[in-house]
Formats: C-alpha cells, structure tokens, sequence
C-alpha cells in the first residue's frame, strides 16, 4: 500500500483522537542466509520485512505502539495503544518531536557491489569455507557452524513538524565455528567476519584462523591460580566494551545505574585510552547520519586520554542536563521506544603490534576468549568473573594453550590499570564495539 | 487469521520446485510492556507482530523464509522465491487441509489484554515501592511487566492445519543497593503461561523485599575465592546447571550434527543411579508449557535420564528425518522469523530422598550456590559456565558467610557424573532460553543437588 497515504491517514486518526506532535517510524529490509554442514545446506533464510513505530503526545505525554501488520486495520490498534500509554506515562523529563538538525553529514552506507553478489555465490563461498577448514587437518571433525549472510534495509523518519529522513544500508557476515577431537578431548575454534565489501571474504585465511584455534586448544590445561599480567584481545575486549556500554547512556547516570556518576572531566582510564563515539566510520554497523530522534549525528571522544569528556545523550536526556543532545538516541527497531546507545564505539589503536607487546610482557597470559558475558559480568557493578582461554606466555614467548580458567576483575578498576593499546582494532561479532588489544597489569585467575 | 484457499496456494508454491513437505507458521502476536524506574514511568510499549513463515524440505535440505505481508499475491512470490533454491520438478501433492483442535490445557482466567495499563503499573509501582523500602542501602530499583498473547496457525503439506494461543505473563522487580562506591544487583523474576490472574495472584510487595535482600546481602559480601570444591546448588533456577550443562547437549540441533558430547550415548550409563531428568512441555499453565509445539506437534514429556541412563534426545522434525527419528514434539522457535529446532520447554532433575538441611550439613567445606544468574554452554566440548547471583560459603555443615562474583565452570558429562547427593524439594524458576531458534520461555528446576567438585572463579 501507499506509505505516504498511510502515514497520513495515521496522523489524520491519532489527531481525531485528540493528539497532538505524532512521528512514524518504518523500516524496511531484506535478509539472506545460508548455513551449511557436511557439505549439504543445512539451513537457508531468505525474507522481506517491514515494520512500523509510532508516537505521539496526548495530554502533553509522549505513547507509543508499534506494528508489524502495515495496514488499514492496523490505525486504529496503533492509536488506541499509544493514547493507554500516554494516559499513564508520569515522567518529568519531556520527550521531544524534533523538527529537524540544520545540517546532516551524508553517510554512504550502501556497497552496491554487494547487491550484484548471487545467493550461488554465497552458498559457494559457505561451501568452500567448511570444506577447506576441514580439509586443513584431521583431527577436525566436523563445523559446528558454517554460515554467511546479508542484508539490506531502510528506514524512514516522518513526523507532524514537518522530518522527512531516510538512511539506508547493507552488510554480509560469515561465521564458522569447527570441533577438533583428538582421543576424548573435544576443542572449538572459531572466526567470523562482518563487512559490506565481499572481496575482503577470505574463506582460506577464516578456515585457518578457527582450526588453528581448535587444533591449539586440544592440549590446552589450566594454570595455577593468581594474579597475572594480561594481554586481552581486541575482539574479548570489544565484546566487554559492549556489554558495559549503557554506562556511558546520560539517562543511565540520570537514574542512578552507572558509576560514571560524577566523573565529567575526571579521569576514568589510563592515559592511553581514548574511547570514540563514530557515526560515520566507513562499513560500520552503527553508522548513520542521524539518530531515533532525527538529530544529526556527531564524532566524539567520549573518553580522551583517560579523562571522562561527555556522556551520551538523546534530547530528553539532554534536556534534563541542560546540554545539547549528542545525537545518540537510540531506535534499536520499530518495536523500541527511544532510548541511548553508541554508534561505532571502540578504543582508538595504539602504536605496537600484538607479537611485540606479548614479546615485551616477558610473564603473563594472552586471553584470546571469554566467555558467558551475559551472565557472569555485572555491567551496573562493573564485576566480571568469566571463563576464559588463552595461551601462557613465558619470557615473551607462548608456552601453551589455557582452558579451564575463570579471569575475574571489576571493568572500571581494569580501565585505569591499561599500560598499553595494540594497533589492531578489532570489532565485536554484533558489530558496534571495538577494541585493539590491551595489555592489563593484572587480573585475578582462578585455574588449578 | 489467514483463509485456508491461500494456505493451500502457498503450499503448492512452496513444493512447485520438487520440494517433498512445505509448512506455513501464521502468527499474530499482541504485546504490551511497562518498565517503572526511579519512581517514574521509564517506558510502555503496545505492539502487534505479525508474519509468515515458510519452511520447505527437499530430502535433507532445509529452506526457510518469513514476511510480514499477508496478501495472497505477495506470499505466493514469497513461497516461489525460497523454492527457487531447490532445482526439480513440481512433485504434485495434492494438499487438503484436515483442521485438528489441540485440547486446551493452559486456560487463562484474565485475558491481559482487557486489563488497563493503569492496572497494571499500580501492581509495578507496589514491587517498586516494596524494594525501595527494605533498606537505605537500596539506591535504585525498577520494576518490569510484560505479556504476549501469540497465536498462531501451522499448516503443512501432510493436511496439518491446526491453531494456537499461548498467553504470557511475568513480572520483574529490581533492586541495586549501592555501598563504598560499589553496586549489587538483586532481581525476582516471576512467569507463567496465565493472564493477568497471575500478576494479580503474586505476593508483590514479597518480591521487591526479596530482589531488595538479595541485592543488600551481595552488597555487603566479600568476594568469592578462587578453588575447587563441592557445591550446593539450591532448588528452583539452580536447575539451570542441568539446562547448560547437559539440556543443550541433548538437543537434536547438534546431536544430528554429532557435534554434541552426548552423540552415540542413548542407553548408556551417564550419570548415578538417582539422578533422573525430565523435559515436559505439558505441566498446566508452566512458564515453558504450549499445547502443541511450533511444528504443530503435541508436546509431551520426554524422560531424558532415567536412573543415570540416557534414555532420549529433544527432537524436531527436521533433525528426526536427519537422525531417522520421531520428533518429541520439541520444535520451537521465538517468532514466524526463525525456523524451528530442538529447544527445551520445562527442563527438570526428579526428587531423590535428602532435604537441604542434610545436604548441608554433610558438606564439610564447600559453596552454597543459594540463587544462580544465567549461564551458557558449547554443546561440541560440553564446556558449561554460569555466574551464582547469591552464593554462601559452607564451613563445617553450616552455611557461612556470603561471598559474591562466584562462576562456576566445567564440563557437562564431567558435572552430571559428579552429582553427589540429591534433595527432595524440586521447584522450578523461569528463564529466557536463547539458541538458534531465537529466545523462548523455558522452566528449569531441580531440588538441591550436590556436585562433588567444580572449579569455582572469584580473586
């Protein structure tokens, strides 16, 4: 159906309805993948989606509603819903309907290359990536999984004052996780990669990464437990940057949740660490030229060198503060009301390689993964205790491969013991985060 | 919600490039959602989801797509696009639709939907309020209510057409109590497969008191150290160890694969003569209860473990044709957007003889895992973790001082043979299950077990 005639028949109903400023929020895309294993399709996905949010003010409060069923018969749910939430929204800080920032930087997200890429082309590349990996040694037994995607969407941002946004993207993705099994030892390896530019899909260099991973970890034992210098990987640490990034939400400081309370302008990490809030990183998930709200968004550094510079802000949040918003409201989907998040969030790179600081470090371990961060890391507390593999390193050089530990900490104590930043930034598996790998003076290690 | 001539259009579709089973899931979803924060309204959230999935089998090739359209024309396209990754001729099924009406074990007393948000927030402000209360120590707290009615429709090409409601409810209530600088978190969490009867049936202002101990106890609790030890895993969502540490392994996903530690072990001795498991997607109005599964199967209650044996697996249809086995009607999938898989429903360790008191009081030294957080396994090496939210020390048969940032770690086979001493107090707690399928309501239970030893992190 027409979306611009709907778009108007909704404000036309929720206007009868006695609202008044009302935004609707559409977003459109399509979705591709393939998964395989032993050599046969084990899974295939393909689909086109819509959806579409909604909010607006009644009696001076903002509702929202949400539907996935863009139709005529969809108004009157979408209107009635939103008026019930505005009736017993009680908050003080005001939302805002924006009428729109005076300048957007223009954001290319779209790879058009990506879009000539054939679904055989996809399958081949999944095929081949399992078939090498298990071809690379034979003590692998089997991918536990071996997939690649993509997809592209859309969204739209219209409201009653007069926005009218539109941002568009694509991504592709490949993941592959092997089992290697030497006697009744069973051992994982993985790798994954996320990029809208499919010649950087290498299905050698990904097999070889997550069997060299496995094949590693088939006699890998604990260590003794203590106190050790750690070297983190990039990716370990993008993945902590993500689950502790509501921290840095104003609204989180606002209410109490986040022990960066008070900290503007203190030092919150070792000077080597500054923490940048991106937009417009090229192939990033998260980059887009305005935010939920409609406001254009901007690169900041939210952490330089190590001293605390802003936190993240949407309008209300803003309004709250007295500042400018930030342009970081979030819209995780038509389903969600605004919130704050990061765009490309990640820790600037450092001057040295890996190889280098592990060969500077002389005693300490190399932690390659953590794991059950959803659970066993408290992002309001800052407290971690997760489980962890990695390799031993003895007078700079790698001894053996460890498994069985738990490597605990608290995220803001380990922020300020940071001696040192690696030059490979790397990006978490949901994109979002990175991280270079961090030399950590010390972490509590729970083994033997 | 969509006419039957349609079904059968896009079925036909669905097998015209040789397909040999198509399936249609039809779902149309109401949700309504409120979070209370810092004595004010923080959001509310009312929305429809609605969609198609289509699933096709050609021999052991799986297709699967989803849209939110529900036109006859544009679903047809749809049906025809996903075929188009099978390469064949038209097999002629002839498709007539038999309607079954599953008997309905899950009634609902207060359809949520005609309960006003008003209601609704006043039972949210009361766990609130209850929680802020219980101690200056709590700095913060918030409070959550969510229900979903789903209803759904599945047909296939075997003349399956059959319909289903499931109605959900839970409450949240948090609490974060704040000391030198430092903050714990507490949280209850209540579900069930009921209306709005449930909400109204909680002991509300007992839930924010006890999300508010909790969080107070952590708090002022020293952190756990590093060693291995016995550990008493108390009932209700302790259950969670058996989820991870073995439910997952048993899952038809990765046993089809032979990528799970439980491959080729039916019949065998893998655990002690009394521990016994069970998944039963049938217990009346249970948070993991449905009458039948995604699949249009009727769940049932499989004993998994049977006095140490391996006794079954959870199978789907797609990884039974794989495997040559009937599905355990245990096919399920968060929405019409992913296909479904082997998942578990109430997933639960049966009572054996001892109470908590002599479980205890036989441990010299050891950790009492009073309330565990969530947890994650990799089913390929069985390698299992999960954080304990509130844990005990146990000196000399007693339970001592608390300790906090306790997680424990170990290996699935390893864990279940090491299960000591078994309680007689089996309850159950509610979670969120996350697998490849999406995120699902799943029960875990136990009654206080024992493990003899399990590396337990801390510093």
């Amino acid at each position: 159906m027409n979306k611009k005639q709907l778009i108007s028949d909704i404000f036309k109903t929720g206007s009868a309805a006695g609202m008044t400023e009302m935004e609707v929020y559409i977003s459109e895309g399509e979705v591709f993948e393939v998964k395989v294993s032993k050599q046969e399709i084990d899974g295939y996905k393909l689909a086109a989606t819509s959806g579409l949010g909604f909010r607006g003010f009644y009696n001076g409060k903002i509702g929202y509603s949400y539907t996935e069923k863009i139709s005529d018969d969809s108004i009157e749910f979408l209107i009635k819903g939103a008026v019930e939430n505005a009736e017993i929204n009680d908050s003080e800080d005001n939302d805002v309907i924006f009428e729109g920032s005076e300048k957007y930087t223009s954001v290319d997200n779209v790879n058009p290359d990506l879009e000539k890429v054939t679904e055989k082309q996809k399958i081949d590349f999944t095929m081949a990536l399992e078939k090498k990996a298990l071809a690379l040694d034979t003590r692998i037994k089997a991918s536990q999984y071996c997939m690649m995607g993509s997809g592209a969407g859309t969204s739209v941002l219209s409201n009653t004052k007069g926005l009218d946004l539109t941002d568009s993207g694509n991504y592709a993705y490949a993941i592959l996780m092997v089992l290697a099994a030497e006697g009744d030892v069973y051992s994982s390896g993985f790798d994954f990669l996320i990029d809208n530019d499919f010649s950087k899909f290498d299905a050698d260099k990904m097999a070889k990464t997550a069997v060299d991973m496995a094949l590693d970890f088939l006699d890998a034992k604990p260590v003794k437990s203590g106190d050790y210098k750690i070297i983190l990987d990039g990716m370990v640490s993008a993945d902590l940057l993500s689950s502790v990034s509501s921290i840095f939400s104003a609204r989180a400081v606002q209410k109490n949740l986040s022990l960066l309370r008070g900290k503007l302008n203190e030092k919150v990490a070792s000077e080597c660490v500054t923490l940048v809030d991106d937009p417009f990183l090229k192939g990033g998930t998260g980059t887009a030229s305005f935010d939920g709200e409609g406001v254009a968004t901007k690169y900041k550094n939210v952490i330089e060198n190590g001293i605390l510079k802003t936190y993240l802000h949407n309008l209300k949040s803003s309004g709250h503060d007295n500042v400018e918003s930030t342009g970081n409201a979030s819209r995780g989907s038509y389903k969600s009301t605004i919130g704050i998040s990061a765009t490309n969030f990640y820790i600037k790179s450092g001057e040295k390689s890996v190889d280098e600081l592990i060969s500077e470090m002389e005693n300490g371990i190399h932690i390659v993964e953590l794991e059950g961060m959803h659970s066993g890391f408290n992002p309001i507390s800052g407290d971690f205790s997760l489980p962890a593999k990695g390799y031993l390193i003895e007078n700079g050089k790698k001894v053996h491969a460890i498994n069985q530990i738990t490597v605990s900490g608290n995220y803001y104590d380990a922020l300020k013991n940071i001696s040192n930043v690696a030059s490979d930034l790397k990006f978490a598996m949901g994109g979002g985060t990175g991280s270079p790998s961090l030399v950590i003076e010390k972490l509590a290690v729970a083994g033997e | 919600m969509i006419a039957k001539s349609i079904i059968t259009s896009v079925l036909e579709a669905a097998l015209s490039t040789g397909g040999d089973f198509a399936e249609l899931f039809i779902e149309d979803t109401s949700r309504r959602s409120i979070n209370f924060l810092d004595g004010q309204l923080e959001s509310t959230q009312t929305g429809r989801d609605f969609g198609v999935g289509i699933r096709i089998f050609n021999g052991l090739n799986c297709i699967y797509a989803y849209t939110n359209s529900f036109e006859k024309d544009s679903l047809v396209k749809t049906a025809l696009k996903a075929a188009q990754a099978i390469k064949g001729n038209t097999s002629g099924i002839d498709i007539v639709l038999d309607e079954t009406k599953p008997a309905n074990i899950h009634r609902i007393g207060i359809i949520p939907d005609t309960v006003s948000k008003k209601e609704k927030l006043e039972l949210l402000k009361a766990g609130y309020y209850s929680a802020k209360a219980y101690d200056p120590i709590i700095g913060q707290a918030s409070a959550r209510y969510i229900d979903v009615i789903q209803n759904i429709a599945i047909a296939n090409t075997d003349g399956l057409y059959v319909e289903d409601e499931r109605t959900h409810t839970r409450v949240t209530v948090n609490a974060i109590a704040e000391k030198d600088g430092q903050m714990q978190t507490g949280s209850v969490s209540p579900g069930a497969h009921k209306g709005f009867e449930f909400a109204k049936s909680l002991d509300i202002k007992a839930i924010g008191e006890e999300a508010a101990r909790m969080a107070k106890v952590m708090a002022e609790a020293d952190y756990c150290k590093a060693a291995v030890i016995p550990v008493v895993i108390d009932n209700a969502f302790g259950g969670v160890i058996f989820h991870e540490a073995c439910g997952h392994g048993l899952e038809a996903t990765s046993i089809a694969k032979g990528t799970s530690v439980f491959t080729g072990k039916l019949g065998e001795k893998i655990a002690p003569d009394f521990v016994t498991a069970i998944d039963d997607g049938t217990i009346p109005n249970a948070w993991g209860s449905a009458n039948i599964d995604d699949e249009g199967a009727k769940t049932r209650k499989n004993i998994l473990i049977e006095n140490g044996v391996l006794k079954s697996y959870l199978i789907d249809k797609f990884n039974g044709r794989k495997m040559k086995m009937e599905s355990t009607g245990s096919g399920r999938r968060q929405s019409y957007r992913f296909a479904p898989t082997s998942r578990m429903s109430n997933t639960y360790i049966a009572n054996g003889e001892s109470t908590r008191k002599q479980i205890i009081e036989n441990t010299e030294i050891g950790l009492y895992a009073k309330i565990l957080g969530g947890g994650s396994v990799n089913p390929g090496t069985g390698e299992f973790n999960f954080s304990v939210r509130e844990g005990y020390m146990i000196k000399n048969g007693k339970i001592a001082e608390p300790v906090r940032g306790a997680t424990l770690i170990g290996k699935g086979l390893d864990v279940l043979q090491k299960i000591d001493m078994v309680g007689n107090n089996m309850d159950m707690g509610q979670g969120m299950c996350g697998s490849s399928s999406g995120n699902i309501p799943a029960n875990v239970g136990q009654p206080t077990v024992r493990v003899s030893s399990i590396t337990v992190g801390g510093r």
